[in-house]
Formats: structure tokens, C-alpha cells, sequence
């Protein structure tokens, strides 16, 4: 009889913990909308550039964020996800890049480094790039 | 068109469903549980099919329109048909409607609290959903990424599963969730961009429904709801769930194949073989999820050779292990295809040499970082609740004086090698150890957890009187 008891009150622990933990994550993730922490979509940010690619297969991509960075690894696979079915090469050799960047007044340093003209701008951190001469 | 699609679409998915579950139970018993049972396997079972056979197109006619229309009417055919061969028995209904109910009362009271917390639960996710709605890495960069590709090049495999996009995408990772997802937007005419956010609520909610009703109709209402309530309390699952990877998906199937495995060795007289002919199907759908899917099947037909009871002869074994692999062998056949014409080596394998393996193997420090790792996940009580130490210590102090029921030691066997052979990928990996147990450990768990709660609870004596087992209903029986 004992025993069943404290069956019974185990399993009451267990029901109760979870009916918590359920209203903790109601209640943190509600407080969590409510401030505004809230990603938008991924394309909204890639519209502008997706219209403006060329048919090129491959493209290259650029950031001064590299890839063994965590933002760098995200923002890169992020552009990758909204520009498929091109593929993204991280270098410039590509007649076309795309420069997606945190700081976006290093572009101007990118383009001479890089010999790249801008070809569209999607916002003052994402833009495709072609090389000089290149039409 | 795009109605016709949809509903041929829909017909597909639930016709197969339906047909392969009624096929593999034959009779209908009435009983809630079971009624619950079934339709979240037939759910989940259609998406399946639906899935593998969009892969199927894939590799061999293409996918456009009329090819995908042609497959999901031969899909609802053959599901109908299925279904019109299979006759409910009246004499099992009756006997299982007669099995003992607890106080109506309790029954309210259960199924009262038990519709709160999924409606919290579909609030969360929600929530959830509109706070990350491109979901979490492995969704944008690894699943939704591949449908774009079936969607937006059909047919061109080699640039979907290019090596140029580099091994971060995975291309070796089989195509159950793309293939959803691609059908989806296909049907809908556009990147339905919420439809990975859906299926990943539907995997949510079928693996809870399995969950809940798999171990009521085992153990009873009680032990059921707890189960159930168990899950739904482990916030890290409803965070995995709307992050639209393919754990969740991954672990209904598991789960799903765990629940069948117990059904048939705790009600023997039901129709065995085909039971287990649908379990090898539904874990073959979770190696064509991921490959991790591949450890559950092989931990699962591991624990029902070795660990069911040891009155049960030989041959019965080899028998029932032949009825598990039948029924996982069409989708194996596939993902084997799929691993040997399009994917590239898996990159945990192709970066090790045996010299490297056996130097890790032996690396005291490592075994120290996945323990510990482990140990970490124990304590936080935001992401697993404090469920990670209490299910284990409720096995341990509840089950001292009784020995396992076998469903329970096969399931929890099962868990335990599924654990077991996650610890020894961790000591092998060629990748940076910290960096892989940091970003995979939570959603491996996941993976694993719906089953290891399931085993808990069936190994775990039932505070309620014990439902009758089906077996003294029913009458003698056929495989």
C-alpha cells in the first residue's frame, strides 16, 4: 500500500514538474515576443539581391566575417539558403560576388583590394559585386 | 489544378497511412488508446510514404507535376486498397471494450489536464515559430536548403547535393524531411515558407500522441497521461520542434517502432508479424530522416533478439527479427541507392583513419568531455526539466523489488544501445570535440528521449490497476 502511494506521488511530481515547466516556457516565450526579440525572415533581407543575381551557376562571396566564425558561419549559409539554386564560393574569384557585410563601410576597401564594382545594392551590407572591366 | 493536387496530395498521404496501419493491426478494438495509436501512425506513416516516394521519383522519372500526381494516386490506390482487404473483427472489439476503466471521474479529470497542457504546448510552439520562423541552423542550412534546390532546379541532384556547398550542408543526410518539405511548396504552387514550421508541429504532435496513447494502452490512463505530460514538460522539445530540424521527426519514428516492438511481445495474440513488418517500415522511415536512424532500427532489432523473454525460442526470434527487416527493407534499399549514387562519404567517416580511431578510442580525456557534456544537459533544468535525472532515478528506486516486464527491457535496451552508440560516435568524431558536443548533444538527446521516456514508463510498475492484456481476449491468432 505504501509502495502504491509513493508510485502515485512520484508520478504526481513528474505531472506537476512538467505542468511548470510548461507554463515557464508559456510565460518566457510570451515575455520574450512581447520584447521584441523576434528574427524576421531570412529572405525579407535577400529580396533586393535575389532579384538583381545573374544566371551564373557559382558566385562568389565575401564578408568581414570569416567562416570559422560563428556569425560568419551563419550569415554565410544564411545567403546561401536565399540565393539556392546558386552556389556561394567563399573567395573572389567568381565573375560575380556578393559582399555581406557587418561593417558596411568596408565595402569601399573590399571593391579596390578586390578590383569589384557594385552591381546592385540590397541594404548598405549586402551587395553583388562584379569584377572591374567584366560586363 | 492546384485543389485537384492538393487533394490527391492528401488522399495520398492519408489513404497509405491508414492502409499500412489497418493492415498491420486487421481489427479493430474501439479502444481510445488505440484508436490514438493508430491514426498517429497513420499520420505519420503517410507522411512517410509519401516522403520516400517523392525520393523515388527523385532518382529515377523526375518530379514534375504529372509524374508527382501519378505517384500520390497509385499511393491513395494502394492504400485504398489495403484498406478495403482489411475487415474489423467484431469479438475483439467487444473483449477489449470490456477491459477495466478506472473511475469517470479520473478518466475527466486526466483527459482535462492532459488538453491544457497540449493546448500550452500548441501556444509555445507557436510563439515559438513566429520568434524564429526560418526555425534554427540545420532547418535553412541542411533540409529547407535541399527542397529549394528539388523545388527550384528539379532534377538536378548533382547541383542539390554538390560537394562545393560544402560538408556544413551534409549531403550524405538522407532526404525524408526535404522531400516533405518540397512537396508541400510544390502542392501549394510556392515556397510556402510556414510549411516546415507545420510538418515540424505535426511531428510534435503525432510523436505526443504515440507517446501518450502507446503507453496507455500498455500500462493505462495514469501512466499514459504522465508519459505524455513528461514530454510535452521538456522544454527543450517544443524548442527542437519549431526549430524545424529533423530530431523531432527522427524520434517520432523511433519512438514509433519502439511502441509497435512492445505491443506486439506484451499482446502476443494480436497479429504479430505484420505489427513488426510495420515497425521495421516506420524505423526504416527514421534511417531515411537521418542517419542516426540507422543506430535506433539496428539498437531496436538488437534489443528484441536478446533482450524479450528467454522462454521465447530461437527460431521465434529469427522469425521476428525477419518480419522487422522485411518490412524496413524497401526504404533501406533506397537509402542505400541514395548513399552509393548521390551521396558523398559521411564526413565523421571519410576524415578518419583506424590509427585515429583507436587514439581517440583510448583518449582518457574525451570520455571525461562526453560525460561531462552529458552531465551538463542532467542539470539544466530550463532545456530538460529536471526529467533527465528523475526518470532514471524513479527505474532505479521504483523497480528494486520487481524484475522488467520484457516489453520494458526490450524497449529500455533498446534506449540504453541508442545512448550507448551516441557516446561512442562523441569519442570517435574526427571533428573538434567541444565544438560537436556543443552544437549537437541537445538535439541527439532529443532524438533518443520520446523513446527512453517510453521505456521508463513501461518498465515502471502502473500505479493504476493493470489493464487486462489483449492477449486473454483474444482468439487464437494468425501472423
Amino acid at each position: 500500500m505504501r509502495f502504491r502511494a509513493a508510485l502515485l506521488a512520484g508520478y504526481a511530481l513528474l505531472a506537476a514538474l512538467s505542468v511548470g515547466g510548461l507554463l515557464y516556457s508559456l510565460a518566457n516565450q510570451y515575455r520574450l515576443l512581447r520584447s521584441g526579440d523576434v528574427r524576421g525572415w531570412i529572405d525579407d533581407r535577400y529580396a533586393a539581391l535575389r532579384a538583381a543575381l545573374p544566371s551564373d551557376t557559382r558566385l562568389g562571396y565575401l564578408s568581414d566575417l570569416p567562416l570559422s566564425d560563428n556569425n560568419g558561419d551563419t550569415l554565410f549559409y544564411q545567403t546561401q539558403y536565399a540565393v539556392a539554386p546558386h552556389i556561394l564560393l567563399y573567395d573572389a574569384a567568381p565573375r560575380y560576388v556578393i559582399a555581406n557585410l557587418t561593417q558596411p563601410a568596408l565595402l569601399s576597401e573590399l571593391c579596390h583590394d578586390h578590383r569589384l564594382v557594385p552591381v546592385a545594392v540590397a541594404d548598405p551590407g549586402l551587395v553583388l559585386l562584379r569584377h572591374e572591366g567584366l560586363r | 489544378m492546384n485543389a485537384l493536387r492538393s487533394s490527391l496530395a492528401l488522399l495520398a498521404v492519408v489513404l497509405a497511412g491508414l492502409g499500412i496501419v489497418e493492415a498491420a493491426f486487421r481489427e479493430s478494438s474501439g479502444d481510445l488508446a488505440e484508436r490514438g495509436l493508430r491514426f498517429s501512425l497513420a499520420a505519420v506513416g503517410g507522411l512517410g510514404l509519401w516522403s520516400s516516394t517523392y525520393a523515388v521519383a527523385l532518382f529515377t522519372i523526375g518530379t514534375s507535376t504529372a509524374v508527382l500526381m501519378l505517384k500520390d494516386s497509385l499511393l491513395a490506390l494502394g492504400g485504398a486498397a489495403l484498406l478495403i482487404r482489411v475487415r474489423p473483427s467484431p469479438a475483439v472489439a467487444r473483449a477489449v471494450a470490456a477491459a477495466p476503466a478506472g473511475p469517470r471521474w479520473a478518466g475527466r479529470a486526466l483527459a482535462l489536464l492532459f488538453g491544457v497542457a497540449v493546448l500550452i504546448a500548441v501556444i509555445v510552439f507557436v510563439i515559438r515559430v513566429m520568434r524564429t520562423p526560418d526555425g534554427f541552423w540545420d532547418a535553412w542550412a541542411i533540409w529547407n536548403l535541399r527542397a529549394r534546390f528539388f523545388v527550384r532546379v528539379p532534377g538536378d541532384l548533382a547541383l542539390a547535393l554538390s560537394p562545393e556547398l560544402g560538408w556544413n550542408t551534409h549531403q550524405d543526410y538522407p532526404l525524408m524531411l526535404p522531400g516533405l518539405t518540397a512537396q508541400a511548396w510544390s502542392v501549394a504552387g510556392y515556397e510556402w515558407l510556414a510549411a516546415p514550421a507545420i510538418l515540424g508541429g505535426l511531428f510534435a504532435l503525432g510523436v505526443t500522441a504515440t507517446l501518450t496513447s502507446g503507453v496507455t494502452l500498455l500500462r493505462g490512463a495514469v501512466t499514459g497521461v504522465t508519459a505524455g505530460l513528461v514530454l510535452l514538460g521538456t522544454s527543450a522539445f517544443l524548442r527542437m520542434a519549431s526549430h524545424q530540424v529533423a530530431d523531432v521527426p527522427l524520434a517520432t519514428f523511433a519512438l514509433m517502432a519502439s511502441v509497435l516492438v512492445a505491443v506486439t511481445i506484451e499482446q502476443p495474440d494480436r497479429p504479430v508479424g505484420p505489427l513488426l513488418v510495420l515497425a521495421g517500415v516506420i524505423a526504416s522511415m527514421g534511417a531515411w530522416t537521418k542517419n542516426e536512424g540507422i543506430l535506433h532500427a539496428v539498437a531496436l532489432m538488437t534489443a528484441l533478439f536478446f533482450f524479450q523473454s528467454r522462454s521465447t525460442p530461437l527460431t521465434d526470434r529469427v522469425r521476428q527479427l525477419g518480419w522487422f527487416a522485411s518490412g524496413a527493407l524497401p526504404i533501406v534499399a533506397l537509402l542505400t541507392y541514395f548513399k552509393l549514387a548521390y551521396a558523398p562519404p559521411n564526413d565523421l567517416v571519410k576524415d578518419s583513419s583506424v590509427i585515429e580511431i583507436i587514439r581517440r578510442a583510448a583518449a582518457f580525456p574525451r570520455y571525461q568531455m562526453v560525460l561531462g557534456a552529458l552531465w551538463q544537459r542532467v542539470q539544466q533544468v530550463n532545456d530538460w526539466n529536471s526529467f533527465l535525472a528523475l526518470l532514471p532515478l524513479f527505474l532505479i528506486g521504483f523497480r528494486r523489488r520487481q524484475p522488467f516486464p520484457p516489453a520494458g527491457r526490450v524497449a529500455l535496451a533498446a534506449a540504453l544501445l541508442v545512448l550507448g552508440g551516441f557516446v561512442a560516435v562523441y569519442l570517435l568524431t574526427p571533428r573538434d570535440l567541444d565544438w560537436h558536443l556543443r552544437t549537437s548533444m541537445d538535439r541527439v538527446l532529443m532524438q533518443w528521449w520520446p523513446s527512453f521516456i517510453f521505456a521508463t514508463f513501461l518498465a515502471l510498475p502502473s500505479p493504476e490497476a493493470h489493464r487486462l492484456p489483449l492477449a486473454r481476449h483474444h482468439p487464437p491468432h494468425k501472423s
